[in-house]
C-alpha cells in the first residue's frame, strides 16, 4: 500500500527567495497522497545525494531566478555520474524559449509561470507509477 | 438634512427591490474586499458621518503628510535595479537616469540597487555556497570596488543611494560609509537608506539566515548608529511588499508591518532611545494590488493608525515622527507571462491608486517581469507610466482627489478597522518576533498563498489571460538573460584579486574584533558596541562575506524560517 506512495524530492536552491510557487505543489502533492521531500540545496550535488539517500521516484526543482540551465545541466550529470536515472522536472520562472533546451539535456517537463500545480501532480503521478509488489 | 439623506436612501433601496430584484429576476451579488470586509452596493454622507474632518498636512495625516502634494513636490521615481556585474548595473543606473529616474528634484539621483542573493546573505562570489546566483538578480557587492563601480562620479552628499540587501545590512552601510569616507565625506552627509528589515524577508523568503534574534541585534545596531551619526540616512525601510507578494490582504500587510515596527521602537527605547530620535527615520515600502480602492484606503489608513501610534502610545512631540512615508513597489505577482503587454495596464492601475492614495515614491514594474529582469525596453515603458500620469492628466493639480468621498472615507475606517485587529491578535500572541520565532505568521502566509491559488484554479479569482481570455496565440517577449558564467568569473577574479592585494594580518585582526564584540552584545541594551569594528573591517578592506562570515560564526550560523514552529 504505502508502497505505491509516489515519493517525490522537491528542491529549492538555497538562495531563491521565490518559494511560493513550490509551496503550492508541495501541498497539491501531499493531497495527491505523494510523500514528500523538501529540501534547500546550494549545489546541485546535495539532490543527487539526497535523491539517492531518500530512494525517491521522482525529482521537481523550482527556480525563479534565472540559474534553471547551469542547475539542470550540472544535476543531469551528476545523476548520469551516480548512474541513477529518476526522471527531473523543473517549474519555477522559465522562459519558453529555454525549455526546448532543457528537455534536450533530459529534463521530463517544464512547469513554467502560468502553470498549475494540478499539472504538475497529474504528471507526477504518471512517471511515478510504480511496480505493484 | 438627516432626513433627507434616509428618504434618498429608500428610495434606492426600493429602486433595487422593485427593479432589479423582481422585475428583472436578478440575484444581487455579495462582494468582500480581500481584507474580507463586506461592501454595500453604495455609499452615503450616513456611512461617515463619524469621520472627523481633516486638511492635508494635518494630523492625523490621513489626507495627506504635507499641505501641498504633488503639486509642490512630484513623487519620486526610483527604480529597483541590478544585474550582471557592478558595471552592467551602473550602465543600467545611467540608462535609468537619462529616461527620468529621479528623488524629489531632477538633480537629485536616486540608485536603489538591488543585490544579487549571495550578497543578500553575506557570501562573496568565491564562496562556494554562492554557486550559480552570482549576478543574477542583481550585482555582487562585497568590496568598496564593487561599490565604486556603482557610484564613481555622482555627489554623495546629493546622491540617494539604497542598496536592497537583506541579511547583510550592517556590513553594507559600514563598507558605504568607508567608501564615502575615502571620498572625503562624513556620515553626516550620506543620503539614502538600509532595508535593514531581516525578518520580512527571511519569513517571506525562507532563505538562511542569521537567527532571529541575531537580525534583531543587527537591526538594533544600525538602527542606534545612524540616529547618532547619520541624521539624513533612514535607518530602516519597513517592508509590507514581501507580505503583499505572499498574499496578505492588504489590512494583513498593514497590521503586520504596524506590529513589527511598535516592536522595534519598543526595543529602540530599550537600546536607549527616545522614539522622537528615530522614528522619523523609518522609511517604507509598500505592495499595491489590484482591489484599487481597498489599496488607497489602505494607504491613507496607514498614515492614520502610523500617526495615532506614535502619538499615543510612544508620546512622539517631533511631528515628523508622526507622518509615515511611504514608497511602493507595485505588485510583481499580479503580472502574468501570458500577454505580457496587459501587465502595462496592471502596473498604471497599481501607479494610480498609489498616486490617489498620496505616496512620496513609486518603482512601478516592468511589463516582461513575470519572464524575468526587465529589459531596457520594459523598464523605460515603466517610466513613462509614472511620466504620463504626472505630466499629461490632471491628477497631481489636487491633494487627496478622493478625500470626502463617501466610500473611499468609509473603507479608509474599515481597513483601520481590520489592521487594528491585526496588530491586536499579534500582540496578544506575544508580539511580532514571538509569531515569526513559533511559526504562526509563516503559517498565515502559507494559507493566503494555498488560498489565493485555490481561488485561480476555481476561476473564483480572474486573472486576464491566465485563467481567462487567454490567447490562442502566445506573443513572445524575449527575455532579458544575464550570462551567468561569465559575471561569475569576473566577479570571484576581482575578489581574489582584493583578498591578494591588502594586509591579511590586519584583516584577520579586524575580523577578531567584530566576533569579539558580536560575542559580547548579549542583549539589545547594549547596541552600539559591534558597528565600530565593522568600520575597522571595511577600512583594513574585509569583504562583506568576512563581515558577515564572522557573525554567522559567533551566532550560530544560519537558519531558515520554514523550519520554525513546524507543526
Amino acid at each position: 500500500m504505502n508502497n505505491n506512495r509516489p515519493k517525490i524530492l522537491l528542491g529549492r536552491f538555497a538562495l531563491d527567495g521565490h518559494d511560493k510557487g513550490i509551496i503550492t505543489v508541495i501541498d497539491a502533492c501531499k493531497n495527491a497522497g505523494m510523500e514528500i521531500v523538501y529540501i534547500h540545496f546550494s549545489n546541485p550535488e546535495e539532490v543527487v545525494k539526497s535523491a539517492i539517500e531518500e530512494d525517491v521516484d521522482v525529482i521537481g526543482i523550482t527556480s525563479s531566478l534565472g540559474q534553471h540551465m547551469l542547475v539542470s545541466s550540472v544535476l543531469m550529470q551528476e545523476l548520469s555520474h551516480n548512474k541513477v536515472n529518476i526522471p527531473v522536472i523543473m517549474g519555477g520562472v522559465i522562459p519558453t524559449i529555454d525549455v526546448p533546451k532543457l528537455m534536450d539535456i533530459g529534463i521530463k517537463k517544464v512547469f513554467g509561470p502560468g502553470s498549475t500545480p494540478k499539472e504538475a501532480v497529474s504528471f507526477i503521478s504518471q512517471i511515478a507509477q510504480k511496480e505493484e509488489p | 438634512m438627516d432626513e433627507q439623506v434616509k428618504n434618498l436612501r429608500q428610495e434606492w433601496e426600493r429602486e433595487i427591490r422593485e427593479t432589479y430584484e423582481k422585475k428583472l429576476k436578478f440575484t444581487l451579488p455579495e462582494y468582500h474586499n480581500e481584507s474580507g470586509i463586506p461592501l454595500n452596493y453604495v455609499y452615503d454622507p450616513e456611512n461617515i458621518a463619524d469621520t472627523p474632518s481633516e486638511m492635508p498636512g494635518q494630523y492625523p495625516y490621513t489626507r495627506g503628510i504635507r499641505a501641498l502634494g504633488y503639486q509642490y513636490m512630484p513623487w519620486m521615481i526610483q527604480m529597483l535595479h541590478g544585474y550582471g556585474t557592478s558595471e552592467e548595473t551602473r550602465h543600467r543606473t545611467d540608462f535609468l537616469l537619462k529616461e527620468g529616474m529621479r528623488g524629489f528634484k531632477e538633480e537629485q539621483p536616486v540608485i536603489l540597487i538591488e543585490v544579487d542573493p549571495p550578497t543578500t546573505v553575506g557570501f562573496d562570489p568565491d564562496d562556494p555556497r554562492a554557486f550559480g546566483a552570482v549576478g543574477l538578480g542583481g550585482p555582487s557587492v562585497s568590496t568598496l570596488e564593487d561599490l565604486d563601480n556603482l557610484l564613481k562620479g555622482h555627489d554623495l552628499s546629493k546622491t540617494r543611494f539604497a542598496p536592497n540587501t537583506r541579511f547583510s545590512c550592517l556590513p553594507m552601510l559600514a563598507m558605504y560609509i568607508v567608501y564615502a569616507e575615502q571620498r572625503g565625506y562624513k556620515p553626516n552627509e550620506l543620503n539614502g537608506q538600509s532595508q535593514n528589515d531581516p525578518l520580512s524577508r527571511w519569513i517571506t523568503t525562507d532563505i538562511g539566515a542569521p537567527t532571529p534574534s541575531t537580525q534583531f541585534k543587527l537591526r538594533m545596531e544600525l538602527i542606534k548608529y545612524c540616529c547618532q551619526n547619520m541624521p539624513r540616512w533612514n535607518h530602516t525601510n519597513l517592508c509590507g511588499y514581501l507580505y503583499g507578494e505572499t498574499c496578505a490582504s492588504p489590512a494583513q500587510e498593514l497590521g503586520i508591518v504596524m506590529a513589527e515596527a511598535i516592536e522595534t521602537i519598543e526595543a529602540g527605547i530599550k537600546a536607549g532611545l527616545n522614539p522622537d530620535e528615530f522614528v522619523s527615520r523609518f522609511s517604507s515600502q509598500l505592495h499595491i494590488g489590484m482591489n484599487f480602492f481597498e489599496e488607497i484606503a489602505k494607504i491613507r489608513a496607514w498614515r492614520r493608525i502610523w500617526a495615532k501610534t506614535m502619538k499615543e502610545r510612544f508620546h512622539c512631540q517631533n511631528p515628523r515622527s508622526l507622518q509615515y512615508r511611504m514608497h511602493v513597489h507595485t505588485g510583481g505577482s499580479s503580472l502574468t507571462m501570458e500577454q505580457p503587454l496587459n501587465n502595462i495596464v496592471r502596473a498604471t492601475l497599481h501607479t494610480l491608486a498609489s498616486i490617489l492614495g498620496g505616496v512620496q515614491s513609486l518603482h512601478t514594474c516592468s511589463y516582461d517581469e513575470a519572464i524575468g529582469l526587465p529589459s531596457e525596453d520594459a523598464v523605460r515603458t515603466a517610466i513613462r507610466v509614472n511620466q504620463v500620469l504626472l505630466h499629461e492628466t490632471d491628477i497631481p493639480y489636487v491633494s487627496d482627489p478622493l478625500g470626502g468621498s463617501y466610500y473611499i472615507e468609509w473603507l479608509t475606517s474599515k481597513v483601520e478597522e481590520e489592521a487594528n485587529q491585526v496588530i491586536n491578535q499579534i500582540e496578544s500572541r506575544g508580539g511580532f518576533s514571538k509569531c515569526i520565532e513559533d511559526g504562526w505568521l509563516r503559517h498565515l502566509l502559507e494559507n493566503q498563498m494555498l488560498k489565493w491559488r485555490q481561488e485561480i484554479d476555481s476561476e473564483e479569482k480572474v486573472m486576464v489571460g491566465l485563467n481567462k481570455f487567454r490567447a490562442e496565440e502566445e506573443m513572445e517577449v524575449p527575455p532579458f538573460v544575464v550570462k551567468a558564467k561569465e559575471t561569475a568569473e569576473i566577479a570571484v577574479d576581482r575578489v581574489k584579486r582584493w583578498k591578494a592585494n591588502r594586509d591579511n594580518a590586519k584583516v584577520k585582526r579586524a575580523l577578531d574584533d567584530v566576533k569579539e564584540a558580536m560575542k559580547k552584545y548579549d542583549s539589545i541594551k547594549k547596541a552600539g558596541i559591534l558597528m565600530p569594528t565593522l568600520l575597522e573591517a571595511a577600512r583594513a578592506k574585509c569583504t562583506l562575506g568576512e563581515m558577515m562570515g564572522a557573525i554567522y560564526e559567533v551566532t550560530g550560523g544560519r537558519v531558515y524560517a520554514s523550519e520554525y514552529g513546524r507543526r
